[in-house]
């Protein structure tokens, strides 16, 4: 009833990709309007009134894809970005992401990569048709006919025709495989254009998942259970059915729902809802769960990748050293609360949701309802922040189980209570390593022990950043040692890296102060098989001055990462002061090949910092007796302006294939920001969140 | 020790006994610079403190954090009152704002820091005249004992602590220090 974000994968991999033009007469739920349109492909719809409308199949959730596919089909199609209209995908094979095995996923960094092929392909297969279409029209050679602008001219007649004008003949003059532009030739990939989301977002008119208003909307909350999994035993209503507004309290497999005109009437009666609750995860208390998976780390594991002789060059190692790291559960904390509307009639079923996995959706409300999955219209809205959390479909399952009930269209909203009590955590992890240095300081030889919850251990997604680590070290063990999965696991910004790279990062900061090497030279010397990221670390190092001085107190670290193609490397200067811990500084560079959008990649990557200092300092999500005792953000603390340091991003250009950027610039932070503390007070800390890890130290 | 002394002597001391038995707390003979101590101790809470901060921006939760919506005299002074949000009550579920009468910080002028003060520099600043904006001992000991913003502090709303001694208490304390003098430790 609850598929794993890797069973849709899974499903979704099995789907047909379909990379071209839905059937004759299908309804694909993008839009139509006044006029014959052209619609060459599934992402590019050309009126005969001009308009240009540009389908988005992957969703904005603040990254900047409105944006960046835009620019993308724009380019080839040679139209103003800022001229499209941008309707967001129906689910559709049409729109599934190759770079995720064909599922209709925003997901991993993945969305520039996975569509650059098929979105300048769409671009220029319409315009060499419209091309086409002006050259019969007027009975001119076609290599006389220029696509600019949404227009095609021919200079010698001094003739033009728009795209609108040239849209219904178009379709008549089918192209196979049209020349693409060299790097070269860009006219807009490249630049920085005002964002096509930006004027709806500040004047209000974007519609989130928040605002979605239909006649007869009424609004829900759903009780669940303190402690996760535990069911209803009993429940008593009475009171709650009399408060304003309420029109309704049923009963749900997850929880009690209560039914009102309002959100805020629902919240205010919940609290007259008397639940007895039985079962769930009551077993599951941090103070018990961490000394277990220190145990667990603490002993071999299975093997879960292995290069070189392990044993043979521990045993000439001149100095080695053990650690054991650990990082918590964390949750989403996205700032739009979790939310869906549905509307369930006889034969119909349409939701509105922030996701950011629209198949899935549609599968969980199939499921749920019984019914088709082409039978449930999903709606994308815009999202207001995901990083994860928004593939999850337990919203979306309340709102269609209490929409088919009460016959209304109905709007689900969690509290920010509910939401942290209910989130799918980044697992908490712990990792025992050992390491083993020859006569020159360099690393050759380490172990890592990996415990960690998330069902059965993946090789290749719970051993990222370790088992395939680009560092060039002779002879390397990875081992998993898994632990019973209680605890609800998700993918958080960067997945297991947002785990693995602290561990390995961190180690590597102690295994090049125990050699009397400077931990960037460490660095330079275990990347030297690596040039892209090795450049980037260079380029970190010197934009921020590696080396130079500074005050006491202070202290410089480094950190690296590559993740979905993309590499970056940053570095932290801190101040320490007793337990406090100041970040004054962070200098990043990031090689994510060809730059579409110079200020998406480097808003992305301040993001990322902000949102990795906030997790590296403050955050954990802790358990006792099954519940979770975070709530909000008085407790589960974000960055605030206060904190946040001054940030440079410094972008590489270069022409290699544009990979993403939305998470290489977190797995960094924590660890960078470790080896500025040690380097400003020789105090070396190997638990998150940093905060309490030096209040637990002093 | 005569009979009759001894008479006098337990009478005496039975009126004493009775006479103290029958009297407030505070009015045999109080420390002044214990009760001061008292004082001290409620205004350094957090409850009190963090509307009184050494910076521009308010603090919340015990640990003394700047305000996390990112609040100040500045948003102030550029037209956003703290009572948009901090209503005459508080919210009634937990993370909601909480509120009483004329939810606000000291002014710029005379901002009363009590974040970070010692007991003397404290002590002092209670003191003058100046930094209170004019308000003499007895009205400051007014301000404590009927202020409703005061009296918040007491009744904070759904998962906020205490300050370490009640309203009445530090209210006869404030009062038992002027009374005593005002000394300073």
């Amino acid at each position: 009833m609850n598929p794993s974000r890797r069973d849709l994968l899974k499903f979704a991999g099995g789907l047909a990709l379909a990379m071209h033009l839905p059937a004759c007469g299908r309804s694909s739920g993008a839009p139509t309007g006044p006029g014959t349109s052209f619609e060459p492909n599934a992402w590019l719809r050309i009126f005969s009134d001009d308009r240009i409308v540009f389908v988005l199949d992957r969703v904005e959730m603040g990254q900047g894809t409105m944006t960046s596919h835009v620019m993308m089909l724009a380019e080839e199609l040679e139209v103003d970005p800022q001229r499209m209209e941008v309707v967001l995908a129906p689910v559709d094979p049409a729109y599934g992401n190759p770079a995720l095995g064909g599922a209709q996923f925003t997901a991993g960094s993945t969305s520039v990569e996975g569509s650059w092929d098929a979105l300048r392909n769409a671009g220029a297969t319409a315009r060499e048709m419209l091309r086409r279409a002006a050259a019969a029209q007027w009975s001119v050679p076609l290599e006389e006919c220029d696509a600019r602008d949404g227009a095609i001219r021919h200079a010698k007649s001094r003739r033009t025709a728009t795209y609108g004008a040239l849209a219904t003949a178009a379709a008549a003059f089918p192209v196979e495989a049209p020349r693409l532009k060299e790097p070269g030739e860009f006219r807009r990939i490249g630049t920085s254009i005002r964002r096509l989301d930006a004027p709806a977002k500040t004047n209000g008119s974007a519609v989130y998942g928040l605002d979605v208003k239909l006649p007869g909307l009424v609004a829900a909350v759903v009780m669940r259970p303190p402690a996760r999994g535990a069911r209803v035993a009993s429940f008593d209503a009475a009171v709650a059915r009399t408060r304003p507004g309420v029109l309704d309290v049923i009963p749900l497999p997850q929880g009690i729902a209560i039914v009102a005109a309002t959100y805020w009437q629902a919240r205010r009666a919940s609290e007259d809802v008397r639940i007895a609750w039985e079962g769930g995860i009551t077993g599951a208390s941090s103070a018990s769960m961490l000394p277990h998976y220190r145990d667990l780390s603490s002993r071999p594991g299975t093997e879960l990748s292995a290069r070189g002789d392990l044993d043979a060059e521990l045993g000439r190692a001149v100095a080695t050293l053990e650690a054991t790291y650990e990082v918590p559960f964390l949750a989403h904390a996205a700032l739009e609360p979790t939310n869906a509307t549905a509307i369930v009639t006889g034969d119909r079923c349409e939701i509105w949701v922030p996701t950011q996995a629209p198949i899935a959706m549609q599968m969980v409300a199939a499921q749920v309802l019984g019914r088709p999955a082409p039978a449930i219209q999903v709606h994308t809205t815009m999202i207001g922040g995901a990083f994860g959390r928004r593939t999850q479909p337990d919203e979306v399952m309340d709102a269609v189980m209490i929409a088919q009930r009460i016959g209304k269209p109905v709007k689900v909203v969690w509290s920010r209570e509910d939401e942290m009590a209910n989130d799918y955590y980044r697992p908490m992890a712990v990792s025992f390593m050992r390491g083993g240095l020859d006569s020159t300081g360099a690393l050759r030889a380490w172990l890592c022990r990996l415990a960690v919850q998330t069902g059965p251990l993946t090789p290749g997604i719970d051993t990222e950043a370790l088992s395939d680590t680009l560092y060039a070290i002779p002879a390397m063990r990875i081992q998993g040692c898994v632990a019973e999965s209680i605890v609800p696991g998700g993918a958080w910004r960067s997945v297991a890296q947002s785990s693995n790279t602290f561990f390995l990062e961190g180690f590597l900061d102690e295994l090049a102060h125990l050699g009397g090497r400077d931990t960037l030279d460490f660095r330079r010397a275990l990347l030297r098989d690596s040039p892209r990221p090795l450049a980037v670390l260079e380029m970190a190092a010197s934009k921020a001055g590696w080396g130079s001085p500074l005050p006491a107190g202070m202290g410089r670290g480094i950190a690296q990462q590559t993740r979905a193609g993309s590499h970056c490397a940053m570095v932290v200067e801190a101040e320490v002061n007793g337990t406090d811990v100041r970040v004054r500084r962070v200098v990043a560079a990031i090689d994510c090949g060809l730059v579409i959008h110079p200020d998406l990649v480097r808003a992305q990557i301040e993001g990322s910092i902000v949102f990795g200092l906030g997790a590296a300092l403050h955050q954990q999500i802790t358990f006792q007796d099954g519940q979770v005792q975070q709530s909000n953000f008085d407790d589960f603390r974000l960055l605030r302006y206060h904190e946040s340091p001054p940030i440079e991003v410094h972008v590489v250009e270069n022409t290699e294939r544009p990979t993403g950027c939305g998470e290489v610039g977190v797995p960094p932070v924590a660890p960078a920001l470790c080896g500025a503390i040690f380097a400003a007070s020789g105090r070396r800390i190997r638990r998150l969140p940093i905060r309490e890890a030096m209040r637990e130290a002093s | 020790m005569s009979p009759r002394s001894l008479v006098t002597a337990s009478v005496i001391a039975f009126t004493a006994a009775v006479g103290w038995l029958g009297r407030p707390e505070s009015a045999v003979a109080a420390d002044p610079l214990a009760e001061y101590d008292v004082v001290y101790s409620v205004l350094l809470s957090p409850r009190c403190r963090n509307c009184h901060p050494a910076g521009n921006a308010p603090l919340q939760t015990d640990e003394g954090i700047p305000h996390a919506q990112n609040i100040s005299r500045r948003s102030e002074s550029n037209g956003l009152s703290c009572s948009t949000c901090h209503r005459e009550t508080n919210g009634r579920l937990p993370h909601t704002p909480p509120g009483a009468p004329h939810w606000d910080l000291p002014p710029i002028a005379t901002p009363m820091v009590f974040e970070g003060r010692t007991p003397r520099q404290l002590c002092e600043q209670l003191k003058d005249p100046v930094q209170t904006n004019g308000k003499d001992l007895e009205a400051l000991a007014e301000h404590i004992a009927a202020d409703p913003l005061v009296a918040w502090g007491w009744s904070p709303g759904p998962g906020r602590t205490l300050p370490p001694a009640s309203h009445e208490r530090t209210t006869e304390a404030i009062r038992a220090w002027v009374a005593g003098g005002a000394p300073c430790p």
